[in-house]
């Protein structure tokens, strides 16, 4: 017998609504949902893997309003199915693996079949082609806008969110204009400039002047009071970093790269904060609601490839996916966000060739790496929002910013900077 | 003679043609470059006795143990 009647529905109801409300509220308010991670490359308890493999729901027939750009450095394709596989077996999958359109790119620069970061970030950056090394300029040195500066000439507000230097070539290419890679400095004066709205990363040393200890500058120049000048809020701790609520936030939690432990925030808490802010800034541009950019770099997977390490590549991508699912989360009820997730280029040669023994740390996967440098191999691409459809099919690296800017109105692109 | 210890710094984009114990000889190009760069070679003769990644640079650290 049913306990409902006509007349104790109403209440009900109306109880389930709020709590609903209350419970929606809640999980939008809390700040950093994701555990911080321990050092252990054999502790992924941070981790939490997807609750099924089904894809995620394809969005269709919405104008774009806001893009993240989800990169992780170095990561292949089967760097992705590794982890996959490591946390839920053979048919396992990563958030990454869950969005529902999925392309390849090539990744070839001017002057190499095989780029590294510089040229690889300009790609997806300013569409075109750039040799090894160079930033955000084509190999005679003119200058091309990325697509944050694009963006931002749109009114929308824009961010760079890292674990490497903020300065290192990945972000530098989103936000800056060198000849080398190598002038991190530099950078970290073009980055503030730029007056890009959130800068999440590590790399102190290259905004404070040669006089304080642990300096990576060679002159005074002090970034960290050029960035207070411009309006900037500065945090370097966790604590700080939930605090804020400017329209321009500089979070460095490191004088180098950071440790990708606790308790340093990790790239999925950034993330989440770095989204929170954007929405607030584009709510609050003179141009009205005109949405956000954002870039996020799982830069150490890379790292940790360069080195053939296979417990530290497969940590490093499970921290990437747990800010991949954090995009994915908002962009899913937003409705009008394109997440787009792919890299620079991959590194290690990766193989998995099943029972190997290559690897004596972890036999059972089977992984053998054909170098310690990076390879020529094509990489993956996975989209989810609005636009998605677009980044199906072989590609060039170059093609992503322009579709990107096709998909935001923004024209002509690639264009010269001025 | 006394064993002396050479380290060399390479951009790690690129294949290395060598790994922890090989033995190499000077101007022995250690590294493959596909394109129009020159390879770096071995400063000295001797064996490879270490290879580290470098990522602030993104360098290859490599240590050759020379020979006497």
């Amino acid at each position: 017998m049913s306990r409902s009647t006509g007349g104790s529905s109403f209440p009900s109801l109306f109880l389930c609504i709020t709590l609903l409300f209350f419970v929606t509220n809640l999980a939008t308010a809390t700040n950093f949902n994701y555990e911080t991670a321990k050092a252990d490359p054999n502790d992924l308890s941070f981790y939490q893997p997807p609750m099924t493999t089904e894809p995620y729901p394809l969005t269709s027939g919405t104008k774009v309003r806001n893009v993240i750009v989800c990169i992780g450095d170095g990561m292949g394709i089967n760097t992705v199915t590794l982890a996959g596989m490591k946390i839920g077996g053979p048919g396992g999958k990563l958030h990454i693996d869950r969005l529902p359109v999925t392309g390849l790119a090539r990744t070839y620069s001017a002057n190499s079949l095989v780029t590294d970061s510089a040229a690889g970030g300009t790609a997806l950056a300013c569409g075109i082609k750039t040799n090894s090394g160079m930033i955000g300029m084509v190999p005679d040195e003119k200058e091309y806008c990325t697509i944050l500066e694009a963006a931002q000439a749109q009114g929308m507000a824009t961010g760079l969110v890292v674990t490497c230097t903020m300065s290192h070539a990945t972000p530098a290419s989103f936000g800056s204009h060198v000849k080398s890679r190598k002038s991190e400095p530099l950078i970290a004066e073009q980055l503030i400039a730029n007056r890009i709205n959130v800068l999440f990363g590590g790399g102190r040393k290259y905004f404070l002047p040669q006089s304080v200890p642990g300096s990576g500058r060679k002159d005074d120049i002090d970034v960290l009071a050029q960035a207070r000048e411009a309006g900037y809020i500065y945090v370097e701790t966790s604590s700080e970093l939930r605090a804020a609520h400017d329209s321009h936030v500089l979070g460095l939690f490191q004088l180098d790269a950071l440790r990708t432990a606790g308790p340093e925030p990790t790239l999925a808490q950034m993330t989440q904060k770095a989204i929170r802010l954007l929405r607030h800034a584009s709510r609050e541009s003179a141009t009205g609601k005109r949405g956000f950019f954002l870039m996020v770099e799982g830069s150490q997977i890379d790292w940790e490839c360069h080195s053939n390490k296979t417990k530290g590549a497969i940590r490093q991508t499970l921290l990437f996916d747990q800010a991949v699912e954090a995009a994915v989360d908002f962009a899913l009820k937003d409705g009008r966000t394109l997440v787009l997730v792919t890299t620079d280029h991959e590194t290690g040669g990766m193989a998995l060739v099943g029972g190997g023994d290559e690897d004596k740390a972890d036999p059972e996967l089977g992984v053998r790496w054909s170098t310690k440098g990076h390879s020529g191999a094509p990489v993956g691409i996975w989209a989810l929002g609005p636009g998605a459809t677009r980044f199906t099919g072989v590609q060039d690296n170059t093609d992503v910013p322009r579709k990107i800017a096709q998909l935001l109105g923004i024209r002509p692109f690639p264009q010269r900077r001025k | 003679m006394k064993k002396g210890r050479t380290i060399l710094r390479v951009d790690a984009t690129c294949h290395l043609r060598v790994q922890a114990g090989d033995a190499v000889r000077q101007g022995q190009k250690i590294q493959e470059v596909p394109d129009t760069g020159e390879p770096p070679v071995a400063p000295v003769s001797g064996t490879i006795e270490s290879i580290q990644f470098d990522p602030a640079n993104h360098e290859f650290i490599i240590a050759i143990a020379s020979e006497p």
